[in-house]
């Protein structure tokens, strides 16, 4: 196992590098500039937005603007005042020595600083998706296969069909304007309520100063998000659940079982349960970060303050050091969450070997 | 199903519920005006630190923490002495209207009891000149501070005492006085002690929170993605009631505007900037109508650039020696013939009134109905057989006698001065607009039938703001595209930053239309030097101004919007002027929000 690990980390390195060249080339290859964005002012003199385009080294072709977010400049003579003449030794490091660069937005900031302060909102999301969508979805989906063919059943199919398809800007907008609006409204008719919102319609924590309290204490902010973002995965995972299911309650073992007089509660959930959840400790990993990738969508919807805000946000001003950091911080944690999943998948199935 | 129906409700209401709807004690004192919450679609602010900051979300913060060497009155949008969260108590120029002196108020603190004075705005000007730092303002200076040139008009800022700031321009220019305002003053004390000489270590921490600021709000929370938020500064002594009534300012983001209506009609929010397409809705809705409005004429106009050079040859308005580059003609918008013909084809009060619900006032020059130099009977004619006329009599005729279908070229212009061959060929123009807004894109569409009726073949399209509109707008390769500016303040009629051909460089000048007027440019080159900057005289020239653009039109001027803004119901002291919807915010008592 060990050296299975040790080759796949070996084998991730090129991936790696692979993945950053061709998103470094695609960025650079897409239409618009950083200073046209930033500084998109006629009040901003002409000379200033050279002096700007030169700060930050988009001017510079292709290979040496990689390299440099690579390996760094403090090995080549710079322009540091920007009079045409390279007079000093650069200060990048490059990404190679932890130097992830200057955000060209935020005047500066470091990308992993601008990161780390919303990855916590991220994870935080995430986690209530997976907790709500994967419990939701399995026991649905075991619901649906103990109900095949039934009413239940045909609706879940109908249900995943819808859940797979909605788009979630279009849920997310609908949510807001049926819970904030309009069932405050109806309510109010009834006189329950005052017409106000029942939920949140947008944000993370309350708008007061001190923080962010725990979030137990604030889980109203996240109903909406979450149960937007879990439906599609509901939706997905129901219908695995419910096949894996199926496939495991017609295998010999389930058979010896019933021929044995156990049960039906013990050979559906303590017997074909067990064994038919195990295939899904493959999805774990891809799942999450499948939504680390949709938290773009929703976090822009509900003003979640996440990563996937400030990739949007980047990806709009052209941003190329938080662009790549998201990336490089995305990547790697797609390697590693593949590589968890078949290690789990080793661990729960003994049948499996590397 | 009912019973989780039921649950749910049950749900909501019980853990909800009792967390919103809380009414306010509504009272006058310090602080016991409530919270003040505002919705921002900026996004987060890059800095608070004004050396360094150019970004709306970030100035939007650090106005309230540091004054302004030269005020800009709310009211009138021009620069007026002794305003309130400004040092100047007064300022003359000498006699060759190159030397300005600033006298600055006395009576003003920051908010640790240190005295503000010319100190404090000499160290901002030293660390902006010193090109240590990422300043966006820097070149408003002739040179920098190790003598490489900066391209502006300001030569030194010396402080003769501590309340006494004397500016050396290279030359009069009335327009450079408001360069002086671009640098914001700092805490002096403060930040030599953090920085000293080392400007360049304002990069390193560009979010730093100021210990010591100068406004009705101080200390700053800042939650990324989510929320800044302001205390009261019951020090501040230029309030209006004579102490801060709002406890606290919070900006909130939103994902956008329409977003921030429906929560703010919900209650989450004290302010909202009434979006266009939502206005009625706030003077029609029995229930809207309980939030307090201000409408007043917005400072920008929307307009569509026409491009006067040939789009598929982009040249700038200069070449490498300074002369004066010859523009190869678009080949149908460099005729001006072709450009009025457009401005008869266009009904904009049909526009105003379909499309923006009656919300614009039309307008024909690059000023708007506040300016002091606004000529109201400037006012394009809706006659699309005036166009036609036009038309024909720039080359362009109806070949087939069908009005349906486009007009070729008949020794018009093109044909006449660049391309014999360019004769029958059609007359197309592309329209653009930047996608994601509904507004822009009806209006788009509105021009392309407009125009088609009287013989153009005109093709609509809305195009991503970042990777198609931008490029093609500073790359000088469109036909036709809308935009809009904001004027910003103070309110000046000067036109350099957009008609002049050293602004013309394709890739990133603002007169990406390759507009040229030699009277054009004679006339507002004389109106910067009037002496003393003297209205008057500057109205007179900036009126012919306005009708050689009329005549010239480098831009379709289309209309300034009317804004609107509305607040909770039961906001008092709420005094909103044309330039500032947060004037007198210092006074406001604000009914509290819902807080879900």
């Amino acid at each position: 196992m060990q050296q299975y690990i040790v080759r796949r980390i070996l084998q991730s390195i090129p991936t790696l590098l692979g993945i950053t060249l061709i998103v470094y080339f695609i960025m650079l290859l897409a239409p618009g500039d950083p200073v046209s964005l930033l500084a998109f002012d006629p009040t901003i003199r002409q000379d200033e937005r050279e002096r700007l385009a030169m700060q930050l080294g988009v001017n510079d072709p292709f290979f040496v603007q990689y390299l440099r977010w690579l390996i760094g400049d403090d090995w080549m003579m710079v322009d540091s005042n920007f009079d045409g003449e390279l007079d000093a030794w650069g200060d990048n490091y490059g990404i190679l020595r932890g130097d992830f660069g200057r955000s060209f937005k935020f005047r500066g900031s470091n990308p992993l600083t601008l990161i780390s302060e919303r990855l916590g909102a991220t994870i935080e999301l995430n986690i209530a998706v997976l907790l709500v969508g994967l419990t939701s979805g399995i026991v649905i989906g075991v619901l649906a296969a103990v109900m095949r063919g039934k009413a239940f059943d045909r609706f879940t199919r109908i249900f995943a069909v819808i859940g797979d398809s909605v788009p979630s800007f279009w849920l997310g907008l609908m949510a807001i304007v049926f819970f904030g609006l309009m069932l405050p409204r109806v309510l109010e008719g009834y006189a329950i309520g005052d017409g106000r919102p029942l939920l949140p319609m947008g944000g993370r924590c309350p708008p007061v100063r001190g923080g962010c309290p725990p979030v137990y204490m604030r889980l109203q902010y996240l109903i909406l998000p979450t149960l937007v973002s879990a439906f599609g995965v509901v939706a997905v995972w129901s219908r695995f659940m419910r096949a894996s299911m199926l496939e495991t309650i017609n295998s010999d073992y389930i058979r010896t079982a019933r021929a044995k007089g156990l049960a039906k509660r013990d050979i559906w959930f303590r017997h074909g349960l067990r064994n038919a959840i195990l295939p899904f400790t493959v999805f774990l990993g891809p799942t999450f970060l499948g939504l680390i990738g949709g938290s773009v969508i929703i976090e822009r919807i509900f003003t979640w303050p996440g990563v996937g805000l400030l990739l949007f946000d980047a990806l709009l001003s052209r941003d190329h050091p938080v662009i790549m950091a998201s990336v490089v911080i995305g990547s790697v944690l797609t390697v590693v969450g593949y590589l968890v999943s078949d290690i789990l998948y080793a661990i729960f199935d003994p049948r499996v070997r590397f | 199903m009912k019973k989780f129906l039921a649950l749910t409700l049950v749900f909501c209401l019980t853990v909800v519920a009792p967390l919103t709807a809380q009414e306010a004690e509504e009272a006058l004192g310090p602080g016991l005006g409530g919270i003040v919450i505002d919705a921002s679609t900026a996004g987060d602010p890059a800095t608070f630190n004004p050396l360094i900051g150019g970004d709306t979300a970030s100035s939007a913060v650090y106005s309230w923490l540091y004054p302004s060497i030269i005020g800009v009155s709310p009211f009138t949008g021009l620069e007026e002495p002794n305003l309130a969260g400004a040092m100047a108590s007064g300022w003359e120029y000498d006699e060759s209207g190159t030397v300005l002196t600033v006298h600055l108020r006395e009576d003003i603190s920051w908010n640790d009891g240190t005295p503000i004075t010319s100190a404090d705005y000499l160290w901002a000007v030293e660390a902006t000149r010193s090109g240590e730092i990422d300043s966006p303002r820097a070149g408003i200076f002739e040179t920098m501070a190790d003598g490489t040139p900066a391209g502006g008009n300001i030569v030194s800022i010396e402080a003769p005492d501590d309340f006494t700031v004397v500016v050396t321009f290279r030359e009069a220019d009335c327009i450079s006085f408001s360069d002086v305002n671009d640098v914001t003053p700092v805490p002096a004390h403060v930040f030599s002690e953090l920085f000293g000489d080392n400007y360049a270590a304002m990069m390193d921490e560009p979010r730093r929170i100021p210990t010591v600021s100068f406004g009705a709000f101080k200390d700053v929370e800042f939650a990324a993605g989510e929320r800044i938020s302001l205390l009261a500064d019951q020090s501040y002594p230029d309030t209006i009631l004579g102490f801060v009534s709002p406890s606290e300012s919070v900006t909130l983001q939103v994902a956008d505007e329409n977003v921030a209506t429906e929560r703010f009609i919900g209650g989450e929010f004290s302010i909202l900037g009434v979006p266009a397409t939502r206005q009625e809705e706030f003077r029609t809705d029995e229930k809207l109508l309980e939030f307090p409005r201000y409408e007043f004429t917005g400072n920008g106009f929307t307009f569509f650039g026409m491009n006067h050079a040939n789009p598929d040859n982009p040249q700038p308005g200069f070449d490498e020696d300074g002369n004066l580059l010859p523009q190869e003609p678009h080949p149908v918008l460099g005729d001006v013939l072709v450009r009025q013909a457009i401005s008869h084809a266009v009904d904009m009060e049909a526009l105003i009134e379909g499309i923006r619900d009656g919300n614009g006032v039309k307008v024909a020059t690059h000023t708007i109905p506040t300016s002091w130099v606004y000529n109201p009977e400037l006012q394009y004619e809706y006659s699309p057989e005036l166009a036609l006329e036009k038309l024909t009599q720039a080359g362009w005729v109806d070949h087939d006698d069908n009005p349906d279908t486009a007009r070729i070229c008949q020794d018009c212009l093109f044909a006449r001065e660049v391309d014999a061959d360019y004769n029958g060929s059609e007359l197309a123009l592309d329209l653009h607009v930047p996608a994601g807004s509904e507004i822009g894109e009806q209006m788009g569409l509105f021009f392309q039938a407009e125009m088609n009726k009287v013989g153009f073949n005109a093709v609509f399209e809305a195009i991503d703001w970042g990777s198609a509109f931008l490029p093609e707008l500073t790359g000088q390769t469109f036909d036709m595209n809308m935009l809009g500016w904001s004027l910003g303040l103070p309110v000046d009629p000067d036109i350099s930053a957009f008609y002049y051909p050293e602004v013309d460089v394709p890739g990133s000048g603002f007169n990406f239309v390759s507009y040229y007027n030699a009277e054009l440019i004679e006339l507002n080159d004389q109106a910067r030097v009037v002496p003393g900057c003297d209205t008057e005289a500057r109205t007179k020239l900036y009126g012919r101004v306005q009708e050689i653009l009329f005549h010239d039109m480098p831009y379709f001027f289309m209309y300034v919007s009317e804004a609107m803004t509305a607040v909770l119901p039961g906001t008092k002291n709420w005094n909103p002027t044309p330039y500032s919807r947060t004037y007198s915010i210092d006074a406001w008592v604000s009914p509290a929000v819902t807080m879900p």
